[in-house]
């Protein structure tokens, strides 16, 4: 990372030093201890007893684990999840992308539109969201009736309870996680990087590829992140769009959990997916704060 | 030399109902160094823009070397343009950010390398090739932006108030590097900036804009002694404006009453054609501070005041001084700072005085 403690650029100059800006220790201790207390008790405390849950049953017991490993449908299941979240975010990078940049460069009115589109889809709930995909997707859904009814298909297709109808569900509930965090990062690169690299030779999309791109990959980075960590997780619509048969650890442990009331195997799961999710989170970081566009830029 | 001539034809700018350029032409010679000037808001910035093919005009003509180019994209302009905040690209280094204009010209490994080293030892960067633009200072910032708009040896180099953002000291050295660079490249330049002296200094010519249209185009030597309106000869350097009237203008001398008593002659201002001030028109008398003073010359009018203030401003000396004429203004004289001029106190009565040829007319606008 850059030095920037003598970066000159305006910001360094409306910051007050020193002492004004600082806040003693007693105090930051004070504002940040309601929350501290909040999530120690509504955060680590479960986390702790589930992974002691995990562990001891009461004596040190491995056999939850051993399960995970040994019985290859419970490996299935992860490599799906990972698989479904990868594809999730790789369409909703693609997708979001080019929304997030027509939002940037729209003129006011336009982009306002734009952003209420996107914050009506963030703001209405996941669950009417996941009936909406089947209603649209079942087998007297709307998509089946329109092609049935233009020809294009004699018997209606199975579109729905598939990895397929999962990814696109997601999709669509988790695109603006990754819309917006790389509209902002678009939106706070200045005009004047792109009118340079214009006026020193470069054509609008080599302009793009060059400067726009590679300052965007901040937001693209976070919208990335963001998007895949909350598809590993995901319950809702998995559950309701992807069917008995397209199980993700998300709906293996509500089944593990709620109706085989097997704790123990349902906090291994947990635990397995906790790590695993904080391991990916690491080497995203790693990997993105390498690259050059990420570094260097506020 | 690599400068080309550089043509404005009736160029305008219209956004929506508001023109923010009107009907501006002018051109400007192989090589030669041309400041706008202007306060903010008078379109400087947007005739600038254009020529760089930033936008569009509304209406106009703009060729280089007898090209046109109105219409040309801007990376098919070749021109240099140094922004205001550098717009140094932030993800790469100085010798990435400067040899970004040869690799978008496909220019192979071993040029771009050779030249980008050429022009960083011109602005004395040498050595500076890894550095990311925010481990850079300002003036180095400011450096690398003109390397690298002038790299390609672009025929004409845009500068949009590039040392706006330095402080005094550095502003005046860089004004200095630049002049330097610019006469060693011959790069035609056409400099955007809101500071009379920077204008000044760097210019062969001047040219001052006033809401969007182009009020006066010169050496900055005509600008400063023979300006044509009201506004250049107060934004370029510091001017006294006293109220009067017309009473004869005859024979190159106009007659100006100033007071009940007091009548000045002065020359004639350079009217369209063989036209003459009316006798009774409301006029507007400019003097500057530095071509006042109390001594009285040969033949000139004395113009009676009265002492308001005395400034010291380390090379010279300033008084305020009330005039007893129309109106009462505070008018400036600026003395040097060893001349010593007896007692004189707040409130004392004095004379001013200048020689004719130092007077500007100016008529008010007709109500």
């Amino acid at each position: 990372m850059a030095d920037v403690t003598n970066r000159p650029n305006e910001q360094n100059f409306r910051r007050p030093g020193g002492s004004v800006s600082r806040y003693s220790p007693a105090l930051s201790l004070a504002l940040v201890a309601p929350l501290m207390l909040l999530m120690s008790v509504g955060f680590l405390y479960p986390i702790g007893s589930l992974i002691k849950l995990s562990l001891f049953t009461p004596a040190l017991d491995l056999t939850s684990y051993r399960k995970i490993i040994e019985q290859p449908i419970y490996l299935s299941v992860m490599a799906r999840t990972f698989r479904i979240a990868l594809f999730v975010t790789i369409t909703s990078f693609m997708l979001g992308y080019p929304v997030a940049l027509a939002m940037a460069s729209l003129k006011r009115r336009l982009a306002a539109a734009a952003a209420a589109a996107v914050f009506i889809a963030l703001w209405s709930p996941v669950l009417v969201r996941s009936y909406a995909w089947i209603v649209l997707l079942q087998r007297n859904g709307v998509a089946n009736n329109v092609m049935t009814e233009l020809g294009l298909i004699e018997a209606p297709l199975k579109l729905i309870y598939n990895e397929g109808a999962v990814i696109i569900a997601m999709t669509h509930v988790l695109l603006p996680f990754m819309v917006l965090p790389i509209f902002a990062a678009l939106r706070s690169i200045p005009q004047e990087y792109v009118c340079a690299a214009r006026s020193l030779g470069a054509g609008a999309s080599t302009a793009f590829l060059r400067v726009t791109l590679p300052l965007s990959l901040p937001g693209v980075f976070a919208g990335c992140v963001m998007c895949f960590i909350l598809a590993l997780g995901f319950y809702i619509t998995p559950a309701l769009v992807g069917g008995p048969r397209t199980l993700i650890v998300a709906t293996l442990i509500g089944q593990q959990a709620t109706v085989l009331l097997d704790w123990p195997f349902a906090a291994a799961l947990s635990t397995v997916l906790l790590i695993t999710t904080l391991i990916m989170v690491l080497v995203f970081r790693k990997a993105f704060s390498r690259s050059k566009g990420f570094a260097s830029v506020d | 030399m690599i400068g080309e001539t550089l043509s404005l034809q009736s160029l305008s700018k219209r956004f929506g109902r508001t023109s923010a350029v009107e009907d501006v032409s002018f051109n400007i010679a192989a090589g030669e160094f041309v400041s706008v000037l202007g306060p903010s808001g008078s379109g400087k910035t947007t005739l600038l823009t254009m020529i760089a093919g930033f936008e569009a005009p509304s209406s106009g003509q703009i060729s280089i070397g007898g090209r046109d180019i109105t219409a040309a994209a801007p990376n098919r302009r070749n021109i240099g343009m140094v922004f205001q905040k550098y717009a140094l690209f932030p993800h790469m280094t100085v010798h990435q950010n400067v040899a970004f204009p040869l690799r978008m010209r496909r220019l192979d490994r071993v040029a771009i390398k050779d030249r980008v080293r050429r022009i960083l030892d011109l602005v004395q960067l040498v050595g500076f090739d890894d550095r990311y633009p925010n481990q850079l200072s300002g003036g180095q910032q400011q450096r690398v932006a003109v390397a690298r708009a002038l790299v390609c040896e672009p025929p004409v180099l845009l500068m949009d108030e590039p040392l706006g953002a330095l402080d005094k000291n550095l502003r005046e050295a860089m004004q200095f590097e630049i002049k330097r660079i610019q006469s060693k490249l011959g790069a035609t330049v056409v400099y955007v900036t809101h500071d009379q002296d920077e204008a000044m200094t760097l210019s062969d010519r001047v040219a001052v804009m006033c809401g969007g249209t182009l009020v006066q185009l010169g050496t900055p030597a005509d600008i400063y002694h023979r300006p044509q309106s009201p506004f250049v000869a107060q934004f370029v350097g510091k001017m006294n404006f006293i109220d009067g009237e017309c009473q004869r203008d005859e024979a190159g001398t106009c007659h100006i009453r100033i007071s009940d008593r007091i009548t000045v002659a002065v020359p004639s201002p350079s009217l369209d054609g063989a036209a003459r001030l009316q006798r009774g028109r409301a006029v507007k008398l400019a003097v500057r501070p530095e071509n006042l003073s109390f001594a009285q010359p040969d033949s000139a009018t004395a113009i009676p005041g009265h002492i308001d203030a005395e400034i010291f401003v380390g090379a010279f000396r300033l008084y305020l001084v009330r005039l007893a004429t129309i109106g009462q203004p505070i008018v400036q004289i600026q003395l040097p700072a060893s001349t010593s001029i007896g007692p004189l106190r707040r409130g004392g009565r004095v004379d001013l005085y200048a020689s004719k040829e130092a007077f500007h007319v100016f008529a008010a606008p007709e109500v």
